[in-house]
């Protein structure tokens, strides 16, 4: 005599189990996100938003209060945002075809085949500036902007969490786990 | 299956041979690349762009809440925002690249897997299709057409390479899959039709599988042979589905209750003790055979009292906990009392079943036109649902109140009240119109009023000796907290929304 079968636990459990999960996708945690230095998808997404570029950014370490925010890639380039407890303004790491290095100055270079340059657009009442790696094909920018203070401190802990990964290293490594060459 | 795909993507092996098929089946279909069709695929992939599953999304929701759809609303927000989530974290957790050997030749946006263009898409155009399309023909024909611009823009997205095929065959899977097994879950058709008849949302529909289901129950419960259920006296009905049931033997007069009515009745209720607090019982009922039972149980109550009221012939149980049919006498060539001829004799016998009422303890709580019935002259006092046996005295009065405004809506406040004196004394008739408030009001009856062109209540309250009005507002802790806990989680549930629209997508 049964009209309707709609077993109420399995609703109940259905709509708990939803909330219980539009709750914790809120709370995702980014870290499985990180675009370590590793040969990996992320890596490659990154590779061919900038087909010419003979390296792209990636985080070599997380030091102690640094997270890793976003990564946004399209096929007109990358971003990935790094955030500190002791930095009120995020960091933003970003991979272009090319960049305007004008008045930076050169420093001591992050890789091989790569021109490192630094350009403070101020001092006070922030220390703010940007990091510029040049290479073959490629340019990474990486825009700080900190409160005077833990800014000696922020800065050495920025260059030393964003790494470069070669284009070939990752080409070899596509080839050898996937079987598939990343450029044509 | 589609979770499976996505898992074995987390996996090396995985990855390393769906990619390979991935590849071998795009450059199959690279093959195939001809140049106008390029610009029109990538047109098309472009119209797959966000800002479409933005205006569908939120056009959807809009309509639903215009028609006052509610549980579809709930449902569709729960959908929209909890489905693009969990795509966005498949993305972060897979963080798949782009198709590779082939050249992709339209713009793309984040990670490769699944396809986020063609989850949304199917997730907004299933939704659309499934709550705000009627079943049958046309939600048929409007299935076709969302298959027929999956398809598209599915071969759009792989003629420019733009997506892996596992990439979108996930996406459909999800996008289409997850909808209609949430809505068929959250918003059954049976209980929530989609409809766009006038009409009060209470009424069910009694045909098909619900109308055999009717039939075949009186014929095992009550041994009566149905041979038509149609909706019966709509007008002043919108608690249950009221239903004329002709057998063999006659008609009777049956009361459709399902969840959906016991719902309404919760919500009605808290809204009711927010709002004033706690005025008389305004406990709910946690199971549609109690309110059956109650009904049916103050009917006879009522019958023994010597009240006019339809005679109960039983219950009549549809689905179990679910549905059931409250069965009575058919009072036949009955009219609401306002739609028939008002003597002095019917506004005496109208005043009568009050003063039973009160003589017996009881109180109707739901008196206004529609609920009094006029037949050959006689008055019946129906639909007892919100009866309650030793009510207040400040409950007794309102019913008089509402009795002898409804009779005012026909013959002169003058005559009603003169009538009335016969039967109470002046004092009872001014406490009854000293506890008389819009909120004791039923909704039918205070429309009514609104449409005179005099105070009636005004008119009563001059007739009967003065008295301050009685008090309506009960503040008590429960009331506080309730009122609390109903703010607190409206607000957390906003929050909630309003927190997510960004990550779902929706901004």
């Amino acid at each position: 005599m049964t009209l309707l079968r709609r077993p109420r636990p399995v609703r109940l459990g259905l709509a708990l189990a939803l909330s219980a999960g539009l709750l914790g996708s809120c709370g995702v945690s980014s870290d499985e996100s990180v675009p370590w230095c590793e040969p990996d998808g992320r890596l490659a997404i990154m590779a061919q938003s900038v087909p010419t570029a003979a390296y792209v950014p990636c985080v070599a370490e997380l030091p102690t209060g640094w997270s890793f925010d976003e990564l946004a890639v399209d096929d007109d380039g990358a971003r990935f945002t790094l955030e500190s407890d002791r930095a009120d303004r995020a960091v933003q790491v970003q991979l272009t075809s090319r960049c305007d290095v004008g008045e930076a100055t050169p420093i001591s270079p992050s890789d091989e085949g790569v021109r490192t340059y630094h350009f403070v657009t101020s001092i006070q009442p922030r220390y703010a500036g940007r990091l510029l790696d040049v290479f073959p094909g490629g340019c990474v920018v990486t825009r700080y902007d900190f409160e005077r203070g833990p800014h000696v401190a922020l800065v050495t802990e920025l260059q030393a969490a964003i790494g470069l990964f070669t284009r070939l290293e990752l080409r070899h490594a596509l080839e050898a786990d996937l079987g598939v060459r990343l450029d044509p | 299956m589609a979770l499976a795909v996505s898992a074995a993507l987390t996996t090396q092996a995985g990855l390393r041979a769906v990619t390979q098929l991935d590849i071998a089946i795009l450059q199959a279909i690279e093959q195939l690349r001809w140049s106008p069709l390029e610009t029109t695929a990538r047109v098309v992939v472009d119209a797959s762009a966000r800002v479409t599953f933005q205006v569908l999304a939120w056009t959807v929701l809009v309509v639903l809440l215009a028609v006052r759809r509610f549980q579809h609303l709930f449902a569709t927000l729960l959908l929209l925002l909890l489905l693009p989530l969990v795509v966005a974290t498949m993305r972060e957790v897979v963080g798949r690249m782009r198709p590779v050997e082939v050249e992709v030749i339209a713009a793309w946006d984040g990670y490769s897997h699944p396809s986020r263009p063609v989850g949304q898409l199917a997730l907004a155009l299933t939704i659309a299709t499934l709550v705000l399309v009627p079943s049958g023909p046309w939600r048929a024909r409007a299935a076709r057409g969302v298959a027929a611009i999956l398809f598209l823009v599915v071969a759009a997205r792989l003629y420019t390479a733009v997506d892996h095929p596992s990439d979108v065959v996930v996406s459909l899977a999800l996008g289409v899959a997850i909808p209609v097994l949430v809505l068929r879950l959250l918003t059954p058709e049976e209980a929530f039709p989609v409809t766009y008849r006038r009409g009060v949302r209470a009424h069910l529909d009694v045909g098909g599988r619900r109308g055999e289901a009717i039939r075949r129950a009186f014929a095992g419960q009550l041994g009566m042979e149905v041979r038509e259920v149609e909706p019966f006296s709509l007008r002043g009905s919108a608690g249950s589905t009221p239903l004329r049931i002709t057998t063999a033997d006659g008609a009777v007069f049956g009361k459709l209750y399902a969840s959906v009515h016991l719902r309404s009745d919760r919500w009605y209720k808290l809204a009711r003790t927010v709002r004033y607090g706690r005025l008389e019982d305004e406990r709910p009922f946690n199971s549609v055979r109690r309110l059956v039972q109650y009904e049916d149980h103050m009917l006879r109550l009522l019958r023994d009292a010597g009240i006019p009221t339809a005679t109960p012939l039983g219950i009549v149980e549809i689905t179990p906990e679910r549905e059931y049919v409250l069965v009575t006498r058919l009072i036949p060539d009955a009219v609401h009392l306002t739609d028939g001829e008002v003597t002095e004799d019917v506004v005496d016998q109208a005043l009568d079943v009050v003063r039973r009422m009160w003589d017996a303890g009881l109180a109707h709580r739901d008196v206004k036109p529609s609920n009094l019935l006029l037949a050959e002259g006689r008055v019946w006092l129906i639909d007892v649902a919100f009866a309650e046996v030793r009510p207040s005295p400040w409950r007794q009065a309102v019913d008089l109140a509402n009795t002898m405004l409804t009779l005012a809506l026909r013959v002169p406040p003058a005559l009603v009240y003169e009538r009335a004196t016969r039967l109470f004394t002046p004092d009872e008739i001014a406490e009854a119109f000293a506890a008389s408030r819009a909120v004791t009001v039923p909704a039918q009856l205070r429309s009514l009023l609104r449409e005179q062109p005099a105070d009636l209540q005004a008119a009563f309250r001059a007739l009967a000796p003065p008295r301050p009005p009685v008090a309506i507002q009960r503040w008590t802790l429960r009331r506080l907290g309730l009122t609390a806990a109903v703010l607190a989680g409206a607000l957390a549930g906003l929050a909630l929304v309003v927190a997510n629209l960004g990550l779902a997508g929706l901004l």
